[in-house]
């Protein structure tokens, strides 16, 4: 039986997308969590003592530089090193192999694949015959459909793992680099795929097991929840597959309804409620869906009152250093039949025509232009994607509706 | 709506007064100036928006208490709502508002009364005065757009501050040149983050041209190393040759005398001491010689003086031997005397079992008999196979006698069965008699058959017949009908019929014919059929007789007997032919054994022949015979064993005799003794010999050591005196002397030798090398070279290199330092997270500004909307009015796309700005619009139109087309006009309330 850990897009050095402002402490905390994380990985391989350690590319940002990753990660290897488990890797599109060499030379139980897929073969204390298979990027942009390169060296009682750094053809929100069908690596006859690339974990195929393990530490809001590795107990005829979370921080949302109350501090009294409802000893960043339609509506609309909720909850309400509320979502919503304005001859009924017609267009380029053609802004900022300009049409439309619509009402 | 009542309770100069107002119309007020137009116009905005602020003319009545009053209006359902506003604790006053169905509101009621309307909008709309016409000069599309605007929605107002709202909102996160504005500072912060982020990845780059850096100090480091490990070798050597310079002096001028002097080249060593005791030890040992050398002459002498017997050694063994025999040669004599008597006996035993059988012997003895097993086993089996051969007579005797009885018995039982048997000529008539009488039974059943044969055949020939009779009868019917219709067809003349059914007939009456005649036929056959069957009857009656049953049972009886009696007796012959045949064969086999028995016995014979014995015919004889011929035999064995035994030790004694014999001679006895004291003078000798050895033995061992001692002391003084000649002979001279004088030159100079000997290897400890070392002393004391000052300058090159080594050493630690911090320090992604934050920070910014900008941006787009779809209503209608007002001298007023201005074109197709026309033009333009403007109202309030002396500045004509428009205003809408001009008041022919 083999036992070993998979577990990918490690992304040492990669900042984490919350807001400014935080406590000292936290930031302290933020700043670290990506390496704790893969620390607590070690941790776990050493006490579960595994076979050996897949790591499915993106190991570091290139982007950003690195050197403190690799430093970090020669530790990390050299634990591994004294208790005698090797660490097989594979780089991705975050980490390529470009042509010079990295800096920091690492340990001898660490094993680079490089771009050729070329099968390492080891034997494990049971005596298992293991071949080990994998390819690195040899740039960031790689579009060739990698399954061709994966070919089975024969040797069918002994176990083929394979690493690919990759998107699978169904999944989206990622690059479309290296594109396979799980098709494909099914047909290969592997007894593992070990992947990585896609930051959401999930098992894409039982036997033989083709899992993304998903990233160990959540980047932004949307990556929620427990972010971690899998630890694999395999065996020619059966796959135990047991995720465990190695995350610190974690994203969280929780959705809020403004149904039935009165005023912003019980509003406020809820979201309190709520968080302390999800956390435990861990940090957690949250974000938080304001749904609904009540009284509140008309006053949580105002951007200043957002801004004072977020500062009340922020400074007020959550001083612990576990909890930190990164965003403010109000998607209530008035009263309104939008229907039944837009079948009407006032101005209620043109404003919700006009952005009936802006959400079609999708398009606030002339809008957004003052912001987003400044010559010190636009280094700065982000195009706005699709879904968010969206939302932003519905925010504005409240915006304008719900002052307006008390006296619609009357009419 | 309509204004039908108003009521003042106190307001400026009006104390509760009250008019009614006319639904059909204009309704003018008129009135000269101070007369309280405009304090009544202020009234009806009070009540309807809120008395004046302070600061304004708030018409607060002088010396009265009361202040407000009542508006009473008629909505478009005709419902009448009175309004009241008081004086209240706000400066605009409560309201009150009163419905039909005595339901009461207020401010709230009012406003959704007046579909909040504000008082902007109902200036800008409902009340035309003459402020207004004088800035109409600048009226554009803009400000018309915005008129509209603001009363096409309900609350005009809140768009507008709606509007300011998002400006400010947007204003305070963004300004494009703006510094304090969020998204502004933020930014800045951005730009230093962004800064700093790039100083340390600027830093971070360097790391590679650190490490190349470190690299090459830390070669550099090596390499000034192993220079001052170079420096260290030569200083080491030069301190050497420092310690050398004295060592070499001495050792050179050692090495010069010594060459200079006649070198003794060999001596022995330590020569004079050894000789001196060399010649002690010799006379020690010549005093000793002497004295031993007459130990050995006295001990010669004695060992001279005992004598032995000469053949001692060998005798004594044999004497010992003989000694040690003794004993057996005793019992040897016992056990010869023990055996002659046993022998004795034998044979005495022997005899006696001869003499038993002498008589039967026929003079034969038993030796002449040649006994073994194999004969013994010879007889044995003559005696059984004979005793088989009697038995087997014996038996078949017996049952020869046996046969015989039983034959006899069977021959008698078959005679007498053989006379009960029938004679065969009573057997014969006995079968054919049951013959008979069984056929008679089968002839009665045949019988019974023909008969039931024979009523068969009757039945079916009835049958038959019966069945022809009917056909038969049938057919003469149909004959006699057929007849008939041919006899009738005659009688009617119709041939055709005749014809058919006469010959019908005939066939008919042919068919009965031969219907007879078979049937006769059938009968016959019957008739004949039946007649052979009773002829067989007849003849098996015939053939019974007059035989019983009865009797065929007894004679079957007799028959049966007859029948078991015979078959015995043919047994009973079977049997007798079986036994003779059976006693034939015994007799022959009895013939057979006494001829076996007879050859059996001849055997015998042969076998007594053979072995010597007398042939006595009884078994018993030769078993006994054999059994005392096996018994002698065994004795005979016994004592030829004796016989043999006797011999052996006979010979042994005499040996023994012979020896004793011999020794006693050469011990020198003479004299004839026993054996017994021979043995005893032999031990005697034995004794006194052995003691005679012992003494001798004694003495020659002290003689040969005191002569081994002689040789000794001889071998060590020549010894002594080889060693002085050696010592001579080595110093090369001839006398002791002369050896005492070279020996003291000799040890002289070798003190001298080992001096320089002693530096020498001083020196080489420090220089071990031989050949270097003869280099440097050469150097040293002949060449040009100063071991100290060469130290000097080196200790100036290795503090040198020190000190660079130190310089390089620091900057590799500082280089280490920061290759280290780059590694593990974690403020640049510190930094980094920070500036990521940031910018999530801004980017939240940004999208809160951008929905202010958006909303801004769809207000603006609602704006278009009226400008393109509720504006051009405005402006046609205007262009209508305007057309009319100037009996169609302007035909168009129109806004370019994208312009704020309005253009007027002419008749006559010239186009005009509004600015260009003439001041009435002007001002009919703005009326024009105005009422455009009011009937267009949005929010289909259709509020009275108020205007207040806005014709004044028309000529007559003009006048009178506004008021004809006016008046056709009127039908639709309520209008208040307010003047104090007469020639109005009489144009305005309507009901008019006038002020004093």
């Amino acid at each position: 039986m083999l036992r070993f850990i998979h577990c990918a897009d490690i992304h040492l050095g990669r900042s984490i997308r919350t807001h400014y402002d935080m406590p000292q402490q936290l930031t302290e905390k933020i700043k670290r969590a990506t390496y704790d994380s893969f620390e607590e990985l070690v941790c776990k391989a050493i006490e579960k003592n595994v076979d050996f350690v897949l790591i499915s590319g993106d190991i570091y940002d290139r982007e950003q530089r690195y050197l403190r990753g690799q430093w970090f990660l020669k530790k990390q290897a050299e634990r591994l090193n004294e208790q005698k488990i090797p660490l097989y890797i594979i780089h991705g599109n975050h980490d390529p192999l470009i042509d010079s060499k990295d800096k920091t030379t690492m340990p001898d139980n660490v094993h680079i694949f490089k771009k050729d897929v070329k099968p390492i073969y080891i034997e494990n204390k049971d005596h298992d015959r293991i071949y080990i298979y994998g390819f690195s990027y040899p740039s960031k942009a790689f579009f060739d459909n990698p399954a061709p390169l994966y070919q089975h060296v024969g040797d069918r009682d002994a176990y083929h793992i394979a690493l690919l750094h990759g998107q699978e053809k169904t999944q989206f929100g990622h690059e479309p680099y290296a594109p396979f069908t799980v098709k494909e690596l099914v047909e290969k006859d592997f007894d593992y795929w070990a992947l990585g690339h896609i930051h959401k974990r999930q098992l894409l195929h039982h036997n033989p097991p083709i899992i993304y393990s998903g990233n160990i530490q959540g980047g932004n809001r949307k990556e929620t929840g427990e972010k971690g590795a899998y630890y694999v107990e395999l065996t020619k005829s059966n796959a135990s597959l047991s995720f465990f979370n190695t995350a610190s921080v974690l994203w969280e949302t929780i959705s809020i309804s403004i149904d039935n109350l009165n005023t912003i501090n019980q509003l406020a009294d809820r979201i309190e409620e709520e968080v302390y409802k999800r956390i435990d000893n861990r940090v957690y960043l949250f974000t938080i869906h304001i749904i609904g339609n009540g009284v509140l509506h008309d006053q949580l609309i105002e951007d200043n009152e957002q801004q004072n909720l977020l500062a009340l909850m922020r400074n007020d309400i959550f001083t612990t250093p576990s909890v930190w509320i990164d965003h403010i979502n109000v998607l209530t919503s008035p009263s309104i039949d939008r229907e039944r304005l837009r079948e009407q001859e006032h101005l209620l009924g043109d404003i919700v025509r006009i952005v009936d017609s802006l959400k079609d267009e999708k398009d606030i380029s002339s809008v957004v232009n003052p912001v987003f053609s400044h010559p010190i802004m636009k280094k700065y900022i982000t195009d706005l994607e699709e879904e968010e300009i969206l939302e932003i049409i519905d925010q504005a439309e409240k915006k304008l509706l719900s002052p307006l619509i008390s006296e619609v009402e009357k009419l | 709506m309509k204004l039908v009542k108003v009521h003042i309770y106190g307001y400026g100069k009006w104390k509760d007064v009250s008019w009614d107002l006319t639904d059909k119309g204009i309704q003018l007020f008129f009135g000269e100036n101070e007369s309280g137009k405009t304090t009544f116009m202020s009234f009806l905005k009070g009540i309807l928006f809120g008395f004046p602020k302070k600061g304004e003319n708030q018409y607060l009545p002088m010396e009265y208490n009361a202040y407000g009053g009542t508006i009473t209006i008629e909505n478009d359902q005709q419902e009448r709502i009175v309004i009241e506003r008081i004086k209240g604790r706000k400066v605009k006053g409560d309201v009150t508002v009163y419905f039909e169905d005595g339901q009461t509101g207020d401010e709230k009621t009012l406003e959704e009364i007046l579909k909040n309307m504000d008082v902007s909008s109902f200036q800008g709309i409902f009340h035309f005065d003459l402020e207004g016409l004088n800035g109409i000069g600048n009226m554009n599309p803009e400000d018309l757009n915005q008129l509209l605007f603001d009363t096409g929605i309900g609350g005009g107002q809140s768009v507008f501050h709606l509007q300011k709202k998002l400006h400010s909102e947007m204003d305070q996160l963004f300004k494009p040149r703006g510094k304090k504005t969020e998204m502004n500072v933020l930014v800045k912060k951005l730009e230093d983050t962004e800064r700093e982020v790039n100083k340390w990845e600027e830093r971070i780059d360097q790391y590679d041209e650190l490490t190349n850096r470190l690299k090459s100090f830390k070669q550099k480091l090596a390499l000034n190393k192993q220079s001052q490990h170079e420096i260290n070798t030569k200083t080491n050597k030069a301190e050497k040759h420092e310690l050398l310079i004295d060592l070499a002096k001495d050792w050179e001028s050692k090495r010069l005398l010594i060459e200079n002097e006649n070198n003794i080249v060999s001596f022995p060593e330590n020569g004079l001491k050894r000789l001196d005791d060399f010649l002690d030890k010799k006379m020690d040992k010549q005093a000793l010689l002497r004295n031993e050398e007459v130990k050995l002459q006295v001990i010669e002498e004695e060992i001279s003086s005992l004598s032995l017997h000469p053949q001692w050694s060998s005798m004594r063994n044999e004497i010992n031997s003989l000694l040690q025999n003794e004993e057996m040669y005793k019992g040897r004599q016992q056990e010869l005397h023990n055996m002659e008597i046993e022998k004795e006996h034998l044979i005495n035993k022997m005899s006696s079992l001869e003499l038993g059988w002498d008589k039967e012997m026929n003079g034969e003895s038993f030796e002449s008999i040649p006994f073994s097993p194999y004969m013994k086993g010879q007889l044995q089996d003559i005696k059984q196979r004979l005793n088989i051969e009697q038995e087997t007579d014996q038996r078949l005797s017996e049952d020869a006698d046996r046969l015989e009885r039983e034959l006899d018995f069977k021959e008698e039982a078959v005679e007498k069965l053989a006379t009960t048997l029938l004679p065969s000529k009573e057997i014969d008539e006995l079968k054919r008699n049951i013959k008979v009488v069984e056929s008679r039974t089968q002839i009665d059943f045949e019988r019974t058959l023909l008969k039931d044969q024979q009523n068969d055949m009757i039945n079916q020939n009835k049958a038959m017949i019966k069945r022809e009779k009917q056909q038969q009868r049938f057919f003469v019917v149909l004959s006699v009908v057929l007849l008939g219709t041919s006899l009738l067809s005659i009688l009617f003349n119709e041939l055709l019929v005749t014809v058919v059914s006469g010959s019908l007939f005939l066939i008919f009456l042919f068919l009965i014919i031969t219907k007879r005649i078979s049937i006769r036929k059938t009968k016959n056959k019957f008739l004949i059929k039946e007649e052979v069957i009773s002829q067989r009857l007849e003849e098996k009656e015939l053939a019974l007789t007059d035989y019983q049953l009865s009797d065929v049972k007894k004679w079957k009886e007799e028959l049966e007997k007859h029948q078991k009696q015979l078959s015995l007796y043919e047994q009973g012959i079977e049997h007798l032919q079986m036994l003779r045949e059976q006693r034939k064969e015994q007799e022959k086999r009895i013939l057979q054994c006494n001829g076996k028995i007879e050859s059996i016995l001849n055997e015998l014979k042969e076998w007594c022949d053979k072995y010597h014995i007398p042939n006595k015919l009884s078994l018993e004889y030769f078993n006994s015979l054999l059994q005392a011929v096996e018994e002698w035999k065994k004795y005979e064995e016994e004592v030829n064993r004796i016989e043999k035994k006797i011999k052996q030790y006979e010979l042994s004694q005499i040996a023994f005799e012979k020896r004793v014999e011999e020794l006693i001679n050469n011990i020198g006895v003479n004299d004839e003794l026993s054996i017994i004291h021979s043995m005893d003078r032999l031990k005697h000798f034995l004794i006194e010999q052995g003691e005679l050895e012992q003494e001798q033995n004694k003495k020659e061992h002290q003689r040969n050591h005191y002569k081994e001692t002689v040789t000794r002391l001889k071998i060590e003084l020549e010894e002594i005196q080889r060693e002085i000649n050696g010592m001579l002979n080595k110093a090369k001279v001839s006398n002791e002397e002369e050896f005492r004088h070279y020996g003291n030159d000799f040890e002289r100079q070798t003190k001298l030798k080992n001096e320089k000997l002693q530096q020498w290897i001083k020196m080489k400890i420090i220089i071990p090398d031989e050949n270097e070392l003869e280099k440097v002393i050469n150097l040293l004391l002949y060449g040009d070279y100063d071991p100290v000052e060469e130290q000097k300058r080196l200790k100036i090159d290795w503090e040198q290199l020190e000190s660079e080594s130190d310089e390089l050493r620091q900057n590799i630690a500082a280089l280490e330092k920061e290759l280290s911090f780059l590694e593990k320090d974690g403020t640049y992604e510190e930094v980094k997270q920070i500036f990521t934050q940031m910018k999530e920070e801004l980017q939240s910014i940004v999208k809160r500004w951008t929905i202010a900008s958006l909303s801004n941006h769809i207000i603006e787009e609602v704006k278009k909307v009226y400008e393109k779809d509720k504006q051009p209503n405005v402006i046609k209608k205007a262009e209508t009015l305007f057309c009319e007002m100037t009996e169609g001298k302007y035909i168009k007023v129109f806004a370019p796309l994208g312009e704020q201005r309005f253009i007027i074109e002419r008749n006559d197709g010239i186009r005009f700005e509004p600015a260009q026309l003439s001041r009435g033009t002007c001002e009919l333009l703005y009326l024009a619009f105005r009422f455009s403007l009011a009937l267009n109202d949005p929010s289909y309030i259709k509020f009275p139109i108020i205007m207040d002396e806005t014709l004044v500045n028309l000529d007559r004509t003009r006048r009178k087309r506004v008021l004809s428009i006016l008046n056709e205003m009127a039908k639709e809408r309520q209008i208040l006009f307010f003047t104090c001009h007469h020639h109005i008041q009489r144009e305005i022919s309507d009901s008019s309330i006038t002020f004093v």
